[in-house]
């Protein structure tokens, strides 16, 4: 059985950012230690994701430009989590019936629409660091 | 050599026709038909409460090694290391080892996997994949990390609920 659509289970990861955002700041400022990017560590080339811990935690501080200038992909992130209370919500109480899982088609679109965002992602880092 | 197929309805053939009337299509695979319950793929929680719990029971083994086994110099702040920080580190490797590969390979659950009663199994036979697939299927997890993480994601999405080092060692994880 499917229980959550995929955008509640995106919305799911992202309240778990959320809480991991919060507690971030405390973890690394004790031990120094931090999730680097591994392409640009090897390369030396930033990825569409750099600067999401940058973004996560500015966002749950309420540091809304400073999440934008690292990475603006955290307000994708941010809309599923916010999406997905009310998703959840309305089918425990019956009002959404189950999930259905999508066509390949629609899969195949929304890859290419997520390919897109992440190539556009990639030029915004490339800018910012490169 | 070949021979071509019997003609469709021949009565002498011991082949059973193609599409019997009134027998439903068969259904594209990977694709469930509605109303029915989908393969039981493990969710990404479950899968990461695993992956979680492996790594806390290597962690000691790890920090020992990082604070026993090493001493930093103070005039020039290079470590050093000592005898411990080996032996600690090649504990965590067998223990890791043990249970990822070993139990992991043979059963299918590691100590993690199997707190969280999920299974690693292969997608072509449903039966556990053997210690050196285990190896490989954790050196495939590298692929994972590269792209930004992403692959470590995969399975919130994914129709099969599989990372990419799954998609290589073509495994599934299910309930």
């Amino acid at each position: 059985m499917r229980l959550f659509s995929v955008p509640e289970r995106i919305g799911g990861f992202g309240s778990l950012v959320a809480v991991a955002a919060a507690v971030w700041p405390a973890l690394v400022d004790h031990t120094g230690a931090a999730l680097p990017c591994p392409l640009r560590t090897v390369t030396g080339i930033p990825c569409p994701g750099c600067g999401l811990t940058t973004a996560a935690v500015a966002l749950v501080r309420g540091e809304f430009g400073a999440a934008i200038q690292a990475n603006p992909l955290i307000f994708g992130l941010a809309a599923f989590t916010v999406a997905a209370v009310p998703l959840v919500a309305l089918r425990a109480v019956g009002v959404l019936g189950p999930p259905r899982p999508w066509s390949s088609v629609r899969r195949r679109q929304m890859g290419w629409i997520a390919g897109l965002l992440a190539a556009a992602s990639w030029l915004y880092q490339l800018h910012r660091l490169g | 050599m070949s021979y071509p197929p019997p003609p469709a309805g021949d009565p002498y053939s011991n082949q059973p026709p193609q599409q019997p009337y009134g027998q439903q299509p068969q259904q594209p695979y990977g694709q469930q038909p509605y109303g029915q319950p989908v393969a039981a793929y493990a969710s990404w929680g479950a899968r990461l409460g695993g992956y979680l719990i492996d790594g806390l029971i290597v962690a000691p083994f790890s920090i020992l090694a990082n604070t026993l086994g090493t001493s930093i110099d103070p005039a020039t702040l290079t470590p050093s290391y000592n005898a411990f920080y080996f032996i600690f580190l090649l504990a965590a490797l067998a223990v890791a080892g043990y249970n990822r590969w070993f139990l992991g390979g043979k059963t299918g659950q590691s100590w993690g996997r199997k707190a969280l009663g999920i299974k690693l199994v292969s997608e072509n036979t449903g039966q556990p994949i053997g210690p050196v697939n285990a190896f490989v299927r954790d050196l495939a997890h590298i692929l994972d990390i590269i792209p930004c993480y992403i692959g470590f994601l995969f399975p919130l999405w994914d129709a099969k609920k599989q990372t990419f080092s799954d998609k290589i060692v073509k495994t599934l994880v299910v309930r």
